[in-house]
């Protein structure tokens, strides 16, 4: 009885808390990006600092100028890799979005992701212990590895919920048309009028077949993995979006047209 | 003791079942009251034009569909805004030492 009881109360426990997930990872995303956006505010204003440290310790090269030196890079490449955790974040939260509402269903970017930003974590913690410019160097070369990765991730993030969402769009777009056609069969419409509108739905007939034929083409590349295979995936997204856009100007003319 | 609570619990939902059937087959072979039949009206034949049926009005249709048209606007929209706050920002990376 009391094994029931438990299993009755964690089942409704699971369903509440799966329920409440994508409300709260949508509100967290924008939040997140918030407080990139903060972060790299801050990080940009040590930036100016740390270049007058700099060209102060070229000029004199005295022991003054290289601790005053050591102290600004130390202070803007904290206050980086702070804002490059808050980016990595917000992508992952955008990540958490897509693959609830786009159907998204790999795992190895979450995977990755979450090795960067341990790793941006960890790297946050070396920083205050650094005692020389060429630790910081040797830092901001591994930063610098690190953050290719974490762009790459991100751009492969932007073309799987770009993706998605032309999917999403596209099949709206197809409900329409059939509304349309079955409001085209109304008797009571003017002639004219109705042969007019008929003309233009099939006109975006080769649109709306080349802009599946991109999608198709688009997230079949979603599976491969690689800074070019993501380029020619935006190619083929970008001409998506420019179809849609056209089919859907075009289906509010006709909309205008019957009024 | 054990062997009788096992029986229990076997039988009590059975019990709950045949008791739902019981209950629906009572309540579709209740009797209604017999009614009070009243003599058939003479039909009079109506005179001059007949009214067309009324259809769905497609004014309303038209609207539906612009309203669909406007939210799909506004999706697109978001997603063409979605580009620039994906796009990773720049870092001073290279301390030029």
């Amino acid at each position: 009885m009391k094994i029931k009881v438990l299993v009755v109360f964690f089942l409704l426990l699971f369903l509440s808390s799966s329920g409440t997930k994508r409300v709260y990872a949508q509100q967290s995303s924008n939040r997140s990006y918030q407080s990139f956006v903060e972060s790299y505010r801050r990080y940009q204003q040590y930036i100016e600092p740390f270049k007058t440290a700099k060209s102060q310790y070229l000029s004199f090269q005295s022991l003054e100028s290289q601790v005053k030196l050591l102290d600004a890079a130390r202070k803007m490449i904290s206050s980086e890799v702070e804002a490059m955790l808050n980016f990595a974040s917000f992508i992952r939260i955008r990540l958490v979005e897509a693959t609830s509402v786009l159907n998204y269903n790999e795992n190895f970017l979450f995977v990755k992701l979450d090795d960067e930003i341990s790793f941006l974590s960890d790297a946050k913690e070396k920083i205050d212990g650094t005692t020389s410019l060429d630790e910081l160097k040797n830092l901001t070369a591994e930063l610098q590895s690190h953050y290719q990765t974490i762009s790459q991730f991100s751009y492969e993030i932007k073309l799987v919920i770009e993706t998605g969402s032309a999917q999403k769009i596209f099949d709206n777009l197809k409900v329409e048309k059939e509304k349309f056609q079955e409001y085209l069969q109304n008797e009571g419409l003017n002639e004219f009028n109705m042969k007019a509108a008929q003309n233009m739905l099939i006109s975006f007939q080769k649109e709306t077949a080349e802009a599946n034929e991109s999608l198709t083409k688009a997230k079949a590349l979603l599976k491969k993995s690689g800074a070019e295979s993501d380029k020619e995936g935006w190619q083929l997204i970008t001409i998506v979006f420019n179809k849609l856009s056209l089919i859907l100007d075009g289906y509010k003319g006709i909309v205008t047209s019957l009024k | 003791m054990i062997e009788q609570k096992k029986k229990i619990i076997f039988v009590l939902p059975l019990i709950l079942i045949v008791s739902l059937v019981i209950i629906y087959f009572i309540s579709r072979n209740k009797t209604l009251p017999t009614s009070i039949s009243l003599p058939n009206p003479k039909v009079v034949p109506s005179p001059t034009l007949t009214l067309p049926i009324p259809s769905p009005t497609p004014a309303l249709d038209l609207t539906n569909i612009e309203g669909d048209l406007k939210n799909i606007q506004k999706d697109l929209n978001v997603v063409k805004n979605e580009d620039r706050r994906l796009i990773p920002p720049s870092f001073l990376l290279d301390l030029g030492i």
